[in-house]
């Protein structure tokens, strides 16, 4: 494992999103002593099944599993993204949107949320990327029992379920549940300047995500409703 | 059974009924496109609005975020038919080369917004300067799509555009973010005295 390096794992099928996603990701500014690292997946079969390849195959201590519509805007992101998790090593996997419990019909954005996403409209002009600066000690962050998977950080690598999920949705909220089993917190800073902008085109498509969610509800029913407090091994 | 996991239920179900539809509406709304970019057919092309709007393709745009963006495409063609001024679709054969120029031209926006490098910015000038685009183009795009446009923003546009765009456009486009800006602010100062929930499914 190398400790100095950040592997940024994407599974793609839209070469025009893709490029303009690295786009982003090569405007990033890398900490010193650090490398940076890209792995994209075409064709996967299903997102647990090319992250699964993605981390086999980077020796990366940090892994950034994302979207490719998704473009990070925080410049500073893995400066950040480094001092968050070293500011407690019990923090596994760090997102941009979050929830502190897990809502009861399994639905995570019905649950109240915390972070920040680069907004469709906004009451006025918000700072260009380079303007902005997250200090960890003012700004802080929150705890989640799970996040949005359009962004997932990690420090230590835990296998995605592929018994489960065959395809493209709710391996999030899956992931989230596993790394809080394993004993890890899952933090989401507070971010006065959304860090990523998410062009999911308004709506995720949602012809298979209710199948999902059953096996979803079935799988963690004890889960349904807690805080993330309560999903954590008590020690 | 809480009031949450019943609408959900209840959202489910009815995507379910009406999934078929929704995708049979998809699949008429790319042939359309693909039959009536080949021929430049522009009648034909904004056939759909109505049927988006008002017809079975709601279907499609009630479960498809990418119908949305289509729309407003077809919208912004219908403008420029409309005033005279070069279409949208014009070098489009096909509703993939319609998309892209749409998703190049936004990332052309954002590049200028965030000013991520010389070189991004500059690309991103490069672009704009050959697609041409009308001033309806440039303003239902910053919008409606997701990017929240600033004064300068729109000032680097009218430099980069001044080579194919008339005094008359760039009136135009001042005089459209103008009101919409007056627009705005109404809209904040009555939605500060009545504000209502989000949709119960939407993301």
């Amino acid at each position: 494992m190398n400790d100095q390096s950040f592997c940024f794992i994407i599974c793609s099928n839209n070469d025009l999103l893709l490029e303009e996603c690295i786009h982003y990701i090569n405007h990033l500014y890398v900490p010193s002593g650090y490398e940076i690292d890209l792995l994209t997946i075409n064709d996967a079969p299903s997102m647990t099944q090319g992250y699964n390849e993605g981390m086999a195959a980077s020796h990366a201590r940090y892994k950034i599993y994302m979207h490719q519509d998704v473009f990070i805007l925080n410049r500073n992101i893995l400066s950040d993204l480094l001092e968050i998790f070293r500011s407690d090593p019990t923090i596994g996997m760090i997102g941009m949107i979050g929830y502190d419990s897990v809502s009861p019909d399994g639905l995570m954005w019905h649950w109240r949320q915390t972070g920040n996403l680069y907004p469709r409209e906004a009451a006025q002009s918000l700072p260009k990327p380079d303007d902005y600066r997250y200090h960890f000690s003012e700004d802080g962050i929150s705890f989640a029992a799970e996040i949005d998977g359009f962004f997932m950080a990690t420090c230590h690598d835990l296998p995605w379920d592929t018994e489960y999920l065959k395809g493209w949705d709710f391996y999030d909220a899956f992931q989230s549940i596993r790394f809080l089993e394993n004993g890890y917190k899952i933090a989401v800073p507070v971010q006065h300047y959304p860090w990523c902008m998410h062009d999911d085109n308004k709506f995720p498509n949602m012809s298979n995500y209710n199948q999902y969610r059953r096996i979803f509800l079935k799988q963690y029913k004890k889960y349904l409703g807690k805080h993330y407090s309560q999903i954590l091994p008590s020690k | 059974m809480s009031h949450l996991s019943l609408e959900a239920e209840l959202y489910f179900q009815e995507l379910e009924a009406e999934k078929d539809a929704a995708l049979a509406a998809e699949q008429t709304i790319t042939n359309t496109l693909d039959r009536a970019l080949k021929a430049q057919d522009t009648d034909l092309l904004l056939t759909l609005i109505p049927y988006i709007e008002t017809g079975e393709g709601h279907l499609a745009y009630k479960y498809r975020g990418e119908i949305h963006r289509i729309l407003r495409m077809l919208h912004i063609i219908e403008l420029e038919q409309k005033y005279q001024k070069e279409l949208f679709s014009s070098g489009c054969t096909c509703k993939d080369s319609l998309w892209e120029k749409y998703m190049l031209a936004l990332f052309a926006f954002r590049r200028l917004l965030f000013q991520l490098s010389d070189t991004s910015v500059e690309e991103a000038a490069s672009y704009l300067q050959r697609a041409d685009l009308s001033v309806f183009a440039v303003y239902v795009i910053l919008k409606d799509d997701l990017i929240v446009p600033d004064d300068s923003l729109y000032e680097q546009i009218i430099s980069i555009c001044s080579n194919h765009w008339d005094s008359g456009d760039i009136r135009l486009l001042l005089t459209l973010v103008q009101s919409e800006e007056t627009a705005t602010a109404d809209s904040s100062r009555n939605d500060s005295l009545s504000r209502t929930g989000n949709t119960p499914i939407s993301k």
